[in-house]
């Protein structure tokens, strides 16, 4: 007798090794379907409100969840069962959201964006004015060249702070640290405020391309920073000591065989920083104004960009309006794609040379 | 080379004395206990430019909302993340990973202004139902009160826009430090029959519990100080806190505050709009400050 109870207490063999069998795939099949169906089929019937029948959803799949883990594990796969049904939601909202981002701007960003929206300025556009005519040629050019000289400043200095970091290793290089990422946790609007408080409200500057520039610079520096002290990092410490045998001082080391070495992760860091700051808006309101002139002299009054051209179009109560900040924004979003794509692609080149 | 590390010392330092120095005006006209505890602002000035009382600025009322609508943004974001961080690092394949990670990294890049956009035309007409619907079936609980009739521009929605915008950077760091458990402990565990959930809760959370909060004080620090998206989609209200009534269409930001004065003020106000601006950056170098000291202890700890 106690034999047979013994025998029958052995589980049988899980093989954890066959990750699914032909059950677990209907089972799990059944758990992601049923509920969904369910809840919608209710609410096609009338029976349950959109609300009711959303909050029923969620109830019922989080149960699916755990009848089919525990008909899956027993006892143990109540609490995973519940977990994945979680982790299913969080996936959704996030996937729903930026869809939904995506989705919006494009579908709106569309009706304006014409060939002459790109290349035209906005001179003698009133809010209310179709679609045919005016664009946003020269908020471009303004962005292009704000972001250009913001670039031109915060990618020699991140790039000297991450080599003090990784090269130099002076004593202070922790404070360093802290300080890159304090530096990164400035909000926009401070560092458009800061600029505006030290140079335009003292009256030493007015406002003007330049000043958003050096406001861009503040928020990109610590991305570029960071980033090349990561890729400054992946250098081989096998290259440096070879220099370093060969007699070359610590700056030879660091120009002629360090920062070649890491030269594409550094422009990848350059791109980052890029895509940081191109489309922020509120750096931007506190000092270059806005313009709907082409004006390309960053030091010679204000001057336009794509964030404030959309930030001040979607204000305007005026359909064609809000329909030309749409396409802005598309332009922006297509702008940022391009810079992250790039940066990504780079970087991908750069993980694969290594293995 | 040491010049440009220190840099970064240089701009905090001036950002911090040139807020100052140029708030004093307003914040010695206001006195800085009322400055800090009031919740007026007004400049008092009429539409023909003539003062005809002494302006008013208090900041209590925006920083209390600027505080609310991060913490209803953490409070979404924060399982969110938390859990697509799971995913990438215990369940989903290589390939699988790679992509979302390559998702959540585009959606950190995605600028504030497009969500803004997202935020009026897409996000306003459903959040607003959903407000709705919270003070109708669940308005006994005080939270969800609203006397207005109003669901728009409500604290809900803005917290919602930016817990969009804060999850990739909660995700990313805790997608890091989770992926950084031994696995060794991680193989222990499963070897003593330890499914998902036991070693996530017994072996992988521990771990990376301190990564995790300062993961999320470094997206409370973004959310506070997150400027156009919150503007768009948040009625500013002052003269009251609005203390816990998410629903109601009575909010506070700093950041909007500014934005939204800015354009139209005369010295003094902009004076109390840079001190405001001083009050904001105080309370992100804090938040940062913290999260990077407990990310430093994490490291060291190993």
């Amino acid at each position: 007798m106690t034999i047979t109870a013994t025998a029958q207490a052995i589980p049988t063999p899980q093989r954890p090794w066959r990750r699914r069998s032909k059950n677990d795939i209907i089972l799990v099949a059944a758990a992601s379907i049923l509920p969904g169906l369910t809840s919608l089929l209710l609410y096609q019937l009338g029976i349950f409100s959109a609300v009711i029948a959303g909050l029923f959803f969620i109830i019922a799949q989080i149960s699916a969840g755990a009848i089919a883990g525990v008909i899956h594990r027993g006892k143990r796969g109540l609490s995973d069962g519940i977990l994945i049904a979680a982790i299913g939601f969080a996936l959704a909202f996030i996937g729903t959201v930026m869809s939904s981002v995506i989705w919006s701007v494009v579908t709106k960003g569309v009706e304006a964006l014409k060939w002459q929206f790109i290349i035209q300025n906005n001179e003698f556009i009133t809010p209310t004015s179709p679609l045919g005519y005016g664009g946003i040629g020269h908020a471009i050019l303004g962005t292009l060249i704000i972001v250009g000289i913001a670039t031109l400043i915060s990618v020699p200095i991140g790039i000297a702070t991450a080599v003090y970091i990784t090269e130099v290793r002076g004593r202070s290089r922790v404070l360093v640290q802290g300080l890159v990422q304090a530096m990164s946790g400035v909000p926009s609007v401070v560092a458009g405020l800061f600029i505006f408080a030290t140079l335009i409200f003292t009256g030493i500057s007015e406002f003007n391309g330049f000043m958003g520039a050096l406001a861009y610079t503040i928020l990109m520096l610590p991305t570029v920073a960071r980033t090349a002290e990561e890729v400054l990092r992946l250098v081989p410490e096998d290259l440096r000591s070879a220099a370093l045998a060969l007699g070359a001082s610590r700056a030879r080391v660091v120009s002629m065989v360090v920062l070649p070495t890491a030269k594409t992760g550094l422009v990848t860091a350059m791109l980052l920083g890029i895509a940081r700051v191109v489309g922020e808006t509120a750096p931007l309101v506190f000092t270059i104004f806005g313009s709907a002139k082409t004006n390309i002299n960053p030091v010679d009054g204000p001057m336009a960009a794509i964030p404030l051209y959309i930030f001040n179009g979607v204000r305007q109560p005026f359909a064609p309006e809000q329909a030309r900040a749409y396409s802005a924004a598309l332009v922006l979003l297509i702008l940022v794609i391009v810079f992250f794509t790039l940066a990504r692609v780079l970087s991908g080149d750069r993980r694969k040379g290594k293995k | 080379m040491t010049a440009a590390a220190f840099f970064s010392l240089v701009v905090l330092s001036l950002i911090a004395f040139f807020l100052v120095y140029q708030s004093l005006p307003a914040i010695q006209s206001q006195g800085l206990l009322n400055f800090l505890t009031g919740t007026e602002w007004d400049s008092k000035t009429t539409s023909d430019g003539s003062v005809t009382e002494d302006p008013v600025f208090g900041v209590a009322a925006m920083l209390w909302g600027t505080i609310l609508i991060a913490i209803i943004a953490i409070t979404i974001s924060l399982p969110v993340s938390i859990g697509i961080a799971v995913f990438v690092v215990f369940i989903a394949s290589r390939r699988l990973a790679t992509f979302l990670r390559n998702t959540i990294d585009f959606l950190a890049a995605i600028p504030s202004i497009v969500f803004g956009l997202w935020a009026i035309s897409a996000l306003t007409p459903v959040g607003k139902n959903w407000g709705q619907w919270l003070t109708e079936n669940l308005g006994f609980i005080p939270l969800f009160k609203n006397e207005l009739g109003i669901w728009v521009g409500t604290p809900f929605i803005a917290g919602i826009v930016l817990s969009v915008m804060i999850t990739p950077i909660i995700t990313s760091v805790s997608r890091e430090v989770l992926g950084r458990t031994p696995p060794d402990l991680i193989n222990a565990s499963q070897a003593l029959g330890g499914t998902l959930w036991p070693t996530l809760r017994y072996v992988a959370f521990p771990f990376a519990k301190s990564g995790i909060v300062a993961a999320t004080m470094l997206g409370l620090g973004r959310a506070l100080g997150e400027t156009v998206a919150v503007f768009y989609v948040l009625n500013l209200t002052y003269g009251k806190i609005n203390w816990y009534q998410i629903v109601n269409p009575e909010g506070g930001s700093i950041a909007s505050l500014i934005v939204a004065k800015f354009s139209e003020a005369d010295p003094l106000e902009i004076s109390a709009l840079l001190g405001g601006g001083m009050v904001l950056f105080l309370i992100t170098l804090i938040v940062n400050t913290i999260s990077t000291a407990i990310a430093r202890t994490t490291v060291t700890d190993k």
